[in-house]
């Protein structure tokens, strides 16, 4: 998979905060709501990306985040144990490089 | 953080639409943006049909958050529309939509895209603001609640930071 958008995801139990890694801008920081509307409103931003996504979620609501945003054609999304890394830049730079 | 109510504007705000289906209610946008902001009607219905067909932006809860880049746009455009009767839509937990905030962006990606795209789903996740919107019988009254509704923050929330464009790759 080459280069797209890597994005890291801390998934609290009340808010996600996210970290994205593209070309352009560089790089975004944002929080969304944890919650069904929250996780379906990242899906649906990423979903309109016309390149390859690659994902690292750690945190209490990191499978529930997984499975919403799920794995589809050029997008990746790996569980990432919060004792690797933390934080949502972190995450976002192990979807850089591991994935 | 940018707010949905920051972008809305009053004659962005349509009250009880009514529409056939989900290409019609991409047309319907379209002809609203042409005759508003005076940007071509084809090219936005085109470009929300184009982004819908990659992946539902029916986000539950009778809300959908349709959203597409549109050349030649100088600044996001937030466009609202309370559908009567509700619209059959590929939605998550299978309920008609009733709700639907536009965002017609110049560029992708962009920090203040996803501000008022996380600020719209933190409004549409507080059911109290459901409820009072749906309240409002005009276009001023469901405005003002967009610009002066206030979610509460969760404990532990961080502040939101501006973009960093200077982060090495």
């Amino acid at each position: 998979m080459n280069a797209g958008l890597c994005v890291g995801v801390e998934a609290g139990s009340e808010r996600l905060e996210l970290v994205l890694l593209g070309a352009k801008p560089r790089m975004c920081r944002v929080g969304f709501p944890s919650n069904s509307i929250g996780w379906a409103a990242v899906r649906g931003f990423l979903a309109g990306h016309h390149q390859p996504v690659r994902i690292a979620v750690a945190g209490v609501a990191a499978l529930g985040f997984a499975l919403a945003v799920g794995n589809a054609q050029d997008r990746r999304v790996l569980i990432v144990a919060p004792t690797v890394v933390k934080s949502a830049l972190e995450l976002a730079l192990h979807a850089k490089n591991n994935l | 953080m940018s707010r949905v109510g920051d972008y809305l504007q009053i004659q962005d705000t349509v009250l009880d639409l009514q529409v056939a289906g989900k290409a019609a209610l991409f047309e319907a946008i379209g002809r609203h943006v042409q005759r508003v902001h005076g940007l071509p009607a084809d090219a936005v219905a085109g470009a929300l049909l184009r982004r819908e067909r990659t992946g539902s932006t029916a986000v539950g809860h009778g809300v959908a958050m349709p959203h597409a880049r549109v050349p030649g746009l100088q600044r996001i455009r937030v466009v609202y529309l309370r559908l009567a009767p509700a619209l059959s839509f590929d939605t998550p937990d299978g309920r008609p939509i009733t709700d639907v905030v536009v965002l017609l962006v110049p560029d992708p990606a962009a920090q203040l895209h996803l501000d008022i795209l996380a600020d719209a789903a933190a409004l549409f996740g507080d059911a109290g603001f459901r409820q009072a919107l749906h309240e409002c019988n005009d276009a001023l009254l469901a405005q003002a609640l967009f610009v002066r509704w206030r979610q509460p923050v969760p404990p532990g929330a961080r502040p939101a930071q501006p973009c960093l464009a200077g982060h090495a790759p």
